[in-house]
């Protein structure tokens, strides 16, 4: 086993030295040739026919840059949401005082009922169908909301104003009236899982849409992450509401915009379908 | 031979004695999961535990061994005595300090934020400013690698630098290619949030930044697993690497082909354009060419020995090699966990499938076979190796070696084959605890039982290597301390320049970083995008 001679060794080493150099450009160019060019024009399910659109889209250019989409309207987007997720908020929001949450939850009761579950006898006749139950909901999950309603991030004419009258601890206090007692959080003993298309893009997502499975943010007891509501039990008109006010972006206080990137991939069908397989869960 | 024997053995010792640790830690975790009891099952400790998990295993023992290993190769391959001594003394003790400063918050449950610290969750600022301490005292370390190379090859021009050596200023460059990112998310971003003085995060950029570390960290924990696959496997099994040229090569591909591809941790994330998307799928589908390489050169440099050693035929040469060696063994298991790995790794990398897999056991399972398997197998491999060369005394018994790689070899597949089924069913991952009785979680109960099991198994394996690390100490005094590396086939003369450092290579780096996270990172600027504000509690 001797070793080559020199000279011709450092020229064999050179010469793939310089194609692994050159291989590395043609890589680059055909992965950007594919990923900027081919694939955005061949891609069926881009909304738009303009190919130029298509392609902006796939660099991610303003007008149409998934980022830039919050932006297309005439006044500047809210502030996605103002809460972030620190040990010491996480600890106050276990630990409110349910009899201080009691008086704090008189002004809740008329919509969303005594215990949280919405009596639509009782409720107001405004819009009782798009009125969501809260009784299963976790704590992290009720207090982003009512941040958000406070600041501005999630919109509504009736609960901004509620929200802005509380504070921290108000919040926290009525967040621990509400919260459903652990041991009965996501026990289902009436019901089973049925099997088909719906119930694959709840529990498995779909792959070739690029869909994640809803379990995997709002699993049972909601697994996920932190903020993220579970939804077993909640009113299917509510879900269907919120699902298409993500899809127009009329509600946008979804951290990474993954709420209107999923709704905008979901069909009419499938938002009403998803909506009722929740509400069946419980 | 070793001279800075206390340096290296300091940096090793604590990198297991923390590897220990967390080892409990995960065993207790894995149990919380399950349906089986566990003491002090609740969410906010299992958090926090998994914080100090994820923090010690990612950070502080992986960067620990590479940092002893690494000056163990300077001297022994280098054949000199290693420059700068105090100066890596600097380093270890501000890691240290790093190590004390990121893990009492975390334990004061200040910090329960996992080691992926992904805003809006927000950590006390000791926990950030902890962190950064353990990569500047790593800083300390590359920055020693690549002198140590320089000044070499300053005193012997021309001569080609072995590629032990080479090895190891590759993944001194990758780190600090590496670092940037998280250190500039730590720098600009979490810290100025967590002390007050900014209130806004861009959670967008925040993990962008966070993705350019994500995946070359994990290139950055393998590089001296294949550092020992070609230059201690083939002297262990009684033959020669293949070719030095190939080596040389593929670790060049590594550092090349880890830096760019972060964004395939961002499949799912909506800030980000798909063109970008498919560019950095693309160069991580790369990293197959410097792997099956390395397969292609090893399973070569195999054969060599196993035919050295009488074996014939086509397969003939795998039995005739020397697996009784805790080295060769050691090879043989990584492998395989490298492999199954590899492949479930795959399955992330495509946008559809990752879609499915996303957030479930699916990926933990994948980085506890290619961290917990393949890397830990192999440095452990490594430790058994060179641990005698630091104390000059003889090692314990092989068998006791070859039992404790069996061991964790066995809790590690025990562990993570049910996790692979487990996140196919959708078992979220960052989850706590699950109601079993819930009709659809119910069929998980058995698989989550089994892998308890592999993590009950994995801390025994883990306390073994600790018993073993000892027992390393109690032998007989006086063996000789002589490191011999493999040789090649071909031994390396003159190289051309490319192959004997890194500018040219620097230089594509860049480029490619530039193409492939140039506008993704620019667009947070350019576009404005909203941004996520600090909630203060009034209280």
């Amino acid at each position: 086993m001797s070793p080559i001679s020199e000279p011709e060794g450092i020229d064999r080493v050179s010469r793939v030295v310089i194609a692994v150099g050159i291989a590395i450009a043609i890589v680059t160019t055909a992965a950007a040739l594919f990923g900027f060019i081919i694939l955005p024009l061949a891609e069926p399910n881009v909304a738009t026919t303009d190919r130029l659109i298509a392609i902006c889209r796939a660099v991610g250019l303003p007008y149409a840059a998934p980022a830039a989409r919050r932006q297309l309207g005439l006044q500047a987007p809210p502030t996605v949401s103002h809460v972030a997720w620190t040990t010491s908020a996480l600890a106050t929001i276990a630990n409110g005082d349910p009899k201080n949450g009691l008086i704090v939850a008189q002004q809740c009761i008329l919509c969303h009922g005594e215990h949280g579950i919405v009596d639509e006898a009782q409720a107001p006749d405004v819009a009782p169908a798009i009125i969501p139950d809260i009784a299963q909901l976790n704590r992290a999950a009720i207090f982003k909301q009512l941040s958000d309603y406070r600041t501005g991030s999630r919109k509504s004419d009736i609960m901004a104003p509620i929200a802005e009258s509380l504070n921290d601890r108000d919040m926290v206090d009525v967040i621990a009236y509400f919260a459903a007692p652990a041991s009965s959080q996501g026990s289902l003993s009436g019901w089973s899982p049925s099997k088909g298309s719906i119930a694959d893009l709840v529990e498995r997502g779909v792959s070739n849409r690029g869909l994640p499975a809803c379990a995997s943010c709002h699993a049972m007891g909601a697994g996920g992450p932190i903020g993220a509501p579970a939804l077993e039990g909640q009113r299917a008109t509510y879900l269907e509401q919120q699902l298409k006010f993500f899809r127009t972006g009329e509600r946008s206080n979804d951290i990474f915009g993954a709420m209107r990137e999923i709704a905008n991939k979901l069909t009419d069908t499938e938002i009403a379908s998803v909506a009722k397989y929740y509400a069946a869960m419980h | 031979m070793p001279h800075a024997n206390r340096l290296i053995l300091a940096h090793l010792w604590l990198a297991f004695g923390a590897f220990a640790a967390a080892a409990i830690l995960g065993a207790w975790q894995i149990l919380v999961r399950s349906p089986l009891p566990a003491p002090l099952a609740k969410p906010e400790l299992y958090f926090m535990s998994v914080t100090a998990h994820g923090t010690v295993m990612a950070y502080v023992v992986t960067t620990l061994f590479v940092m002893g290993f690494g000056y163990f190769v300077a001297e022994t391959a280098l054949e000199q005595p290693l420059r700068g001594r105090s100066a890596a003394w600097v380093g270890f003790w501000i890691l240290v300090l790093g190590l004390v400063v990121a893990v009492v918050p975390i334990f004061l449950g200040r910090a329960s934020v996992l080691y992926t610290f992904y805003p809006p969750l927000i950590a006390s600022p000791f926990y950030y400013g902890g962190v950064l301490l353990v990569v500047a005292g790593s800083w300390i370390w590359a920055g020693l690698m690549i002198r140590a190379m320089a000044a070499w090859k300053r005193e012997r021009p021309g001569q080609a630098v072995p590629l032990a050596m080479f090895a190891t200023v590759a993944n001194a460059i990758l780190w600090l290619w590496t670092t940037v990112g998280v250190g500039a998310e730590m720098v600009f971003q979490l810290l100025p949030a967590a002390l007050g003085w900014k209130t806004a995060i861009d959670v967008g950029l925040a993990r962008t930044l966070f993705s350019w570390t994500l995946h070359s960290i994990v290139y950055f924990w393998l590089i001296p697993a294949y550092i020992g696959l070609y230059t201690l496997l083939p002297r262990a099994a009684g033959g020669r690497l293949y070719s030095d040229t190939m080596a040389r090569l593929v670790f060049i591909l590594f550092l090349i082909f880890s830096l760019p591809v972060g964004m395939h941790h961002l499949l799912m994330d909506p800030e980000h354009a798909t063109g970008f998307k498919f560019l950095q799928v693309a160069f991580t589908a790369m990293v197959v060419l410097p792997t099956l390489l390395t397969v292609f050169t090893v399973s070569a440099s195999l054969e060599i020995a196993g035919r050295r050693s009488g074996g014939t035929g086509v397969f003939g040469w795998i039995p005739a090699l020397p697996w009784h060696n805790p080295m060769m063994l050691a090879s043989g298991l990584a492998l395989v966990t490298l492999g199954l790995g590899g492949f479930g790794g795959l399955i992330n990398m495509g946008y559809g499938m990752n879609a499915m897999v996303h957030n479930t056991s699916w990926v933990t399972a994948h980085f506890h076979l290619i961290l917990g398997g393949a890397t830990l197998i192999m440095y452990f491999a490594i430790t058994y190796e060179i641990w005698p060369k630091l104390t000059g005394r003889t090692p314990p018994a092989p068998r006791l070696l070859r039992a404790q790689l069996w061991l964790w070899f066995a809790g590690i597949m025990v562990t993570t084959l049910p996790w692979h089924l487990l996140g196919i069913m959708g078992e979220p991952r960052r989850v706590a605890t699950f109601d079993y009785s819930n009709p659809l979680i119910a069929p998980w109960a058995p698989w989550a039982v089994i892998s308890a099991a592999g993590g009950a198994m994995m801390l025994a394996g883990a306390l073994f290597l600790i018993l073993n690390l000892t027992l390393m100490h109690r032998g007989q005094a006086g063996i000789d301390r002589h490191v011999q590396y493999a040789v090649a086939v071909h031994p390396p003369g003159r190289l051309p320049t490319a192959l004997n450092g890194f500018a040219i290579w620097n230089v594509i780096v860049t480029v490619l970083m530039l193409v492939a996270y140039g506008y993704p990172i620019w667009q947070f600027f350019w576009l404005n995008a909203p941004q996520p504000v600090i909630h203060q509690f009034s209280q």
